[in-house]
């Protein structure tokens, strides 16, 4: 599904260039559950954003099924995480000013779809992650946890073949990391594929492979005995 | 304090664009208000500067006559004030007598100045700074006349002008006075002074034929009584009725009282007495205070809006024990200085506007900053007023928030839902107001254009007139032979001469008249005396039978018996309103059919014979129908004419000066007075409300950017505010048309809103602006649409830099930022 060659990303400013990614080597299978693991400014975060066309490489091929889209224009891209990503994030980035409903219902915003389909599918995403009950409220509302199962509803909204998560479970206490797994695994489960950058070594397990990565470069990559 | 100034300091140059942006916005707002305000203050102090202006009230005549415009004039018959003493003892006034064509000869030159005729006691009632001499007593004798300080420095320069002979021509006698008095030059808020003042001894005067100075009916000159309050005016008005019809039985019948009468009006309110020109200052100011107010929303609104991006500075210095009071104190601290330093600012640009204004809007506006008048108070209390506002709602919203909730929260507050809601609405005023001014100025600019296009009936191009032609001081050897001259010079196509003329230096006579059989009121119809070739030269359109011409016998008037008169018709040429008010089905009706001049004393008038109709032709303001007229045809005429010059293949200039070259020869006495149409129309009917339409379309652009400057800003902030949810849009799938739509679309809405409260506002200020003018455009739809498409169409551009450098942006910075 995913095949990354030599994917190298530079951030420049007026006096310094930093290296965040040197020759990046990655093919990630369909249904796969890949766990990035790594010290903090190893470029996890950095190689999850290109995975998810919300960043640029500086060099490199980056296949996605079979399309290079490293080199894709804008319009193209914001089709593809449109239609085949989801994001969870760390910081859950909720919009504010949205109830729930509202937030997960952006997941769809963008596509052309009847407004009854579209209302049923955030009913069922809801649903899914148990938070349903929560459809009026603001982000500010809910606790940590609650907003984290409102991002992952909106990011399987539209059941996306890719699922990126960025340290889902970074910011919530042990019981709600649990379940917020337990959600990933599920989907795992049912088709999605899954790459998540983690910290906490127990999440890493529940992955089918774990990349570690140390300086912007792969050290291993380990599959998990079945 | 000096903290305060020094965060500020820091705060203005860290953001510059938004220091830009609010301070700049304000003290354009200021300026524009300041000289629409002080533009307002000059035209309603007209003769308020005088001093015990309020002491004095002006006589005015209203004709109501069918088919004539119930003006009141404020001149009046000149023997006036003896009648109205004669029968009221307790009345004490004056006389003032303009002639601008009074001519100054100092050996072979002859210069036109303005020079008027007053009673003994002017001074006391107009009491002027004197230089040198006494004015009261200058004006005791006959011979003795008072100049101001600009005259003195023109005919004696530095020398002593006191007792200095001045030989005056006025209509065609010359007079030699000396030098009684010098005043100090008139200021232009004053209406009724001169520059040559001299005392009014009718028996002196020509013009002053008893016959016309005492014939009710007739009016040469200004008169004023002087009241203790508003009381006596008011008495004496309810006895001119009665008074009319004692005294104006034998000039004009009896019950002369139900078709004219006499008013007394404050000098203070005779300048702005027409509501048209009152309307236009009104609005002048309403644009000045309405820009004001939209350049202190834009403030409030910015202000309001950067400070949901200081949150985090106020919880650090409550978290360092700053106490809510200092913090409010430090808030509002730095927005009165902000607004100060805007006032300032904007007192310079009004500075720098001034000159501009004043020469080409024909004031004398200037900014007091010391005494009575002085701006600083009210602009003191504008920037504490303003200051106050624009600091107190950050400064409470903030103060308020907890210190531990902002620093943990991922993102600045806005404000929340109210405080955006506020910024919305105060939008959409402003946008309001701007939509409202594009009409205006829509409206405003055709409407102006339309009168200088306009079909007048007549071809203006081409043309120049010859006032001078009907001065006093020519004979008729001297007309004659200038009119032959003329004729000759190269380019010269036509030479005419008629009573009336484009321009105000016509005389107008009216007549009542009638067809044989009506019983109705007569209307009133102006009767012009015109000479060869009349029509032919200015092109007028013939709508139905003849132009007049010598070769038909009925046709010349010229030294015609009374009797003759009387006993035969002769042939008058009408204009299409005349055809209308005599009750002609057509003009092609009216051809040949009989019109009974007058029907006073008893008896009908004489009978005359329509041969011609033609089109209106409109010599005078726009503002005001064109009269039913009859034309006469005179050969030559003793009467004050005016002489006009059609011509092709050569320029105004060249012909105006051989016009001039030609003259000298022929009438080197007579100061030559000659103006193209176009320049004259201009001068007289189009310039005052052309230069308003300038200040209004100024006013309206500046409120118009500052509402652009507004509305920038605030998507400067909206736009910073939301680059976060921007990148988590286009993470989901958001292309940059939706992220573009998304944010335009957001301040398209407010100013489709604007529209609502704006079109019935332009609608009815703008129809009743129109309803001054007599000949004017339909207030089209395509005014208010094309407002709202270019207002629409600012709003975009103004927001698209904005909208566009945030959607283009890669979502992982956006979703970095913070």
């Amino acid at each position: 599904m995913i095949h990354l060659e030599r994917i190298s990303r530079l951030f420049r400013s007026d006096e310094v260039e930093t290296t965040a990614l040197t020759d990046i080597d990655l093919t990630v299978e369909a249904g796969e559950f890949v766990a990035i693991m790594g010290p903090s400014g190893c470029g996890k975060s950095t190689l999850l954003n290109i995975l998810g066309t919300i960043d640029r490489p500086t060099d490199g091929r980056y296949l996605f099924e079979g399309d290079d889209v490293a080199k894709e224009p804008e319009p193209e891209l914001a089709r593809l995480r449109r239609d085949r990503l989801g994001f969870v994030f760390q910081s859950f980035n909720l919009i504010d000013e949205l109830t729930i409903g509202e937030n997960v219902a952006l997941g769809l915003a963008y596509r052309n779809m009847p407004s009854k389909e579209k209302r049923e599918r955030v009913d069922a995403a809801m649903d899914r992650v148990g938070i349903a009950h929560r459809r009026n409220h603001h982000p500010h509302q809910l606790s940590g946890g609650q907003q984290q199962r409102a991002a992952i509803a909106r990011a399987i909204v539209g059941s996306p073949k890719l699922i990126l998560a960025d340290e889902p479970t970074g910011n919530l206490d042990t019981e709600n990391g649990a379940q917020v797994m337990e959600i990933l695994t599920e989907l795992n489960a049912e088709g999605a594929t899954i790459i998540m950058v983690t910290h906490s070594p127990a999440h890493a397990d529940i992955a089918k492979r774990t990349v570690h990565m140390l300086d912007g470069r792969i050290l291993t990559s380990a599959r998990r005995a079945a | 304090m000096s903290s305060t100034l020094l965060t500020l300091y820091r705060s203005l140059t860290r953001h510059k664009l938004y220091a830009l942006l609010s301070i700049g916005g304000l003290a354009l707002g200021i300026a524009v208000f300041l000289v629409l305000f002080l533009y307002v203050q000059f035209e309603r102090s007209y003769d308020k500067v005088l001093p015990g202006h309020d002491k004095i009230w002006a006589v005015s005549n209203t004709w109501h006559l069918p088919g004539a415009p119930e003006t009141p004039y404020f001149s009046t018959m000149g023997a006036l004030l003896d009648q109205l003493k004669g029968d009221f003892p307790q009345v004490n006034g004056t006389r003032f007598w303009t002639f601008s064509g009074a001519t100054v000869v100092r050996g072979p030159n002859a210069t036109n100045e303005m020079m008027a005729l007053v009673d003994p006691n002017y001074f006391d009632l107009f009491p002027f700074s004197t230089i040198a001499g006494d004015p009261k007593a200058a004006l005791r004798d006959p011979t003795s006349v008072v100049i101001t300080k600009k005259m003195a420095t023109k005919y004696f320069g530095a020398s002593d002008a006191i007792g200095q002979p001045m030989t005056i021509v006025l209509d065609g006698k010359s007079f030699a006075y000396h030098v009684g008095a010098v005043i100090e030059d008139r200021p232009k808020n004053m209406s009724y002074t001169a520059d040559l003042i001299a005392p009014l001894v009718p028996a002196r005067l020509d013009a002053a034929d008893t016959r016309y100075f005492s014939h009710w009916g007739s009016s040469q000159l200004q008169t004023f009584l002087s009241f203790d309050n508003a009381a006596e005016p008011k008495a004496l008005e309810a006895q001119m009725p009665s008074f009319i019809d004692r005294h104006g039985v034998t000039d004009q019948g009896p019950d002369l009282h139900k078709m004219l009468s006499i008013g007394f009006t404050p000098l203070g309110d005779v300048h702005l007495f027409d509501p048209a020109d009152k309307a236009v200052v009104a609005t002048l100011g309403i644009v000045g205070a309405l820009t004001l107010l939209i350049a202190i929303v834009n403030y409030i609104n910015l202000a309001t809006a950067r400070a949901g991006l200081r949150a985090r500075e106020v919880a650090i210095r409550k978290v360092m024990g700053g106490s809510r009071r200092a913090l409010v104190r430090q808030f509002v601290g730095e927005a009165i200085a902000t607004v100060a330093l805007a006032a300032l600012i904007g007192l310079a640009l009004a500075e720098v506007a001034l000159p501009l204004v004043n020469s080409t809007g024909g004031t004398s506006l200037a900014i007091d900053y010391w005494g009575g008048h002085s701006i600083l108070p009210p602009l003191v209390i504008l920037v504490v007023v303003v200051g106050l506002l624009a600091g107190a709602y950050p400064a409470l919203m903030l103060s308020h928030y907890r210190p531990a909730t902002v620093l943990a929260s991922s993102r600045s507050p806005g404000g929340g839902r109210a405080g955006s809601r506020l910024r919305q609405t105060l939008v959409v005023l402003q946008f309001a107001i701007a939509i409202a001014f594009m009409i205006g100025t829509g409206v405003l600019v055709a409407q102006t254009q339309h009168l200088r296009n306009a079909n007048l009936g007549f071809q203006r191009e081409g043309m120049v007139v010859v006032p001078s032609f009907g001065d006093g001081s020519l004979d008729e050897a001297q007309r004659r032979e200038l009119l032959t001259a003329f004729a000759a010079l190269p380019g010269v196509t036509g030479v005419t001469h008629a009573m009336d003329a484009p321009g105000d230096d016509s005389v107008t006579n009216a007549n009542n008249m009638h067809r044989p059989g009506d019983k109705g009121s007569p209307p009133s119809i102006v009767t012009v005396d015109v000479g060869p070739q009349f029509f032919q030269v200015y092109a007028a359109r013939l709508l139905a039978g003849r132009f007049l011409d010598p070769s038909h016998a009925l046709d010349d008037f010229t030294d015609v018996p009374e009797a003759a008169l009387q006993r035969t018709a002769y042939n008058v040429v009408i204009n299409q309103a005349a055809a209308a008010r005599l009750g002609f089905a057509s003009a092609q009706d009216a051809i040949g059919k009989i019109v009974i001049q007058g029907r006073e004393r008893g008896g009908d008038g004489d009978p005359v014979r329509v041969v011609g109709v033609i089109d209106d032709v409109r010599f005078h303001s726009p503002h005001e129908p064109v009269r039913p007229t009859m034309y006469y045809f005179y050969r030559h005429d003793s009467w004050p004419q005016i002489a006009a010059i059609r011509f092709a293949g050569t320029n105004a200039q060249t012909l105006t000066a051989q016009l001039q070259r030609t003259w000298k020869q022929i009438a080197p006495a007579v100061p030559f007075k000659s103006q193209t149409v176009d320049q004259k129309l201009y001068d007289n009917y189009y310039k005052p409300d052309d230069q308003r339409s300038h200040l209004f379309t100024i006013g309206a652009v500046l409120a118009v950017l500052i509402g652009c400057i507004g509305l920038y800003g605030l998507a400067s902030f909206d736009t910073a505010r939301r680059v976060k949810e921007i990148g988590i849009r286009k993470t989901l799938g958001a292309s940059t048309g939706d992220v573009l739509k998304l944010l335009i679309g957001q301040f398209l809405k407010p100013v489709l809103i604007a529209n609502l409260i704006a079109w019935p506002l332009a609608y009815f200020a703008m129809r009743k602006w129109l309803s001054g003018f007599d000949d004017r455009i339909a207030l089209s739809p395509l005014f208010f649409l094309a407002a709202t498409l270019i207002a629409l169409a600012i709003a975009c551009a103004t927001v698209f830099s904005q909208a566009w450098r945030v959607a283009r942006a890669e979502p992982a910075r956006a979703l970095r930022y913070e």
